[in-house]
């Protein structure tokens, strides 16, 4: 196989995955990112760039999706944005502190922490879906 | 607004700020807490997602040059599927989607875990950050 025929493939599979992440986002309204950022990570893996890179990357891409996403929501329940409002200051003020913290802080045992808090809290929403 | 809703508001959008992914932590909250359509909470977490996300952003900007054309394709294809995706939400029962909603959670979590733990294994404090 030459070289274009490989860059295309990868292209393809690429683009796949993006939809699939894509489809996550939207139909879950969350989850679209693990993909995404796998995606960006090879990207920047090739161009000897680190994992924040990939991250920024990665909320790049999200903001369009999401901004799809929250626009189709709100046209099907306009109450979406109303009940989101007092949410909104608390999330960007938080996004700017963990934008600035990224750097400073080591995140493995927070990641830890995080993971199990995230299993433990949809065990719980799976018992109340069932 | 709950003074505890608010904690955890500020410390998912801090978490997604940092890219530990704090999006679906949010979402899982509103849904285990409160009785909100599963519908409505996953429009929330979206509106949610993307203030945290925006403002995360104007620092990532700040602090290095993100290449934007080298993410204009993943954004393109992305942004596809979610327009499908966001339409096929508004078809299916709140019931499927909240258990389809914290399976895709707890193998998010799973996978944050494992990565968590393979990078500290390998020395790695600052390990591999994670979106939702």
């Amino acid at each position: 196989m030459n070289d274009t025929v490989k860059k295309e493939k990868k292209l393809v599979m690429k683009g796949l995955a993006a939809i699939c992440a894509g489809v996550l986002n939207g139909a879950l309204g969350t989850g679209g990112g693990i993909i995404i950022l796998a995606l960006c990570t090879l990207d920047t893996r090739e161009e000897g760039l680190d994992g924040k890179e990939a991250f920024a990357r990665t909320v790049l891409c999200m903001i369009p999706m999401t901004l799809i996403s929250a626009f189709i929501y709100t046209a099907s329940n306009d109450g979406v944005l109303l009940s989101a409002m007092p949410y909104l200051p608390v999330a960007a003020i938080g996004g700017i502190l963990g934008g600035m913290l990224l750097d400073r802080v080591k995140t493995g045992f927070v990641r830890v922490l995080f993971s199990v808090l995230l299993i433990a809290a949809s065990a719980v929403s799976m018992v109340r879906a069932l | 607004m709950s003074g505890l809703t608010f904690a955890v508001a500020a410390l998912a959008a801090a978490l997604t700020g940092m890219g530990v992914g704090g999006g679906g932590i949010f979402g899982l909250w509103l849904s285990v807490t409160t009785n909100t359509l599963q519908q409505s909470v996953q429009g929330i977490n979206l509106w949610f997602y993307l203030s945290a996300a925006s403002a995360s952003l104007t620092v990532h900007l700040k602090k290095r040059s993100i290449n934007i054309e080298k993410t204009m394709y993943i954004a393109f294809c992305g942004t596809a599927g979610s327009l499908a995706g966001a339409l096929l939400a508004s078809y299916t029962e709140g019931k499927a989607l909240r258990l389809c909603y914290a399976l895709i959670m707890a193998a998010a979590g799973c996978i944050t875990l494992y990565r968590a733990v393979k990078s500290k294994k390998h020395g790695g404090g600052k390990g591999r950050p994670r979106t939702d």
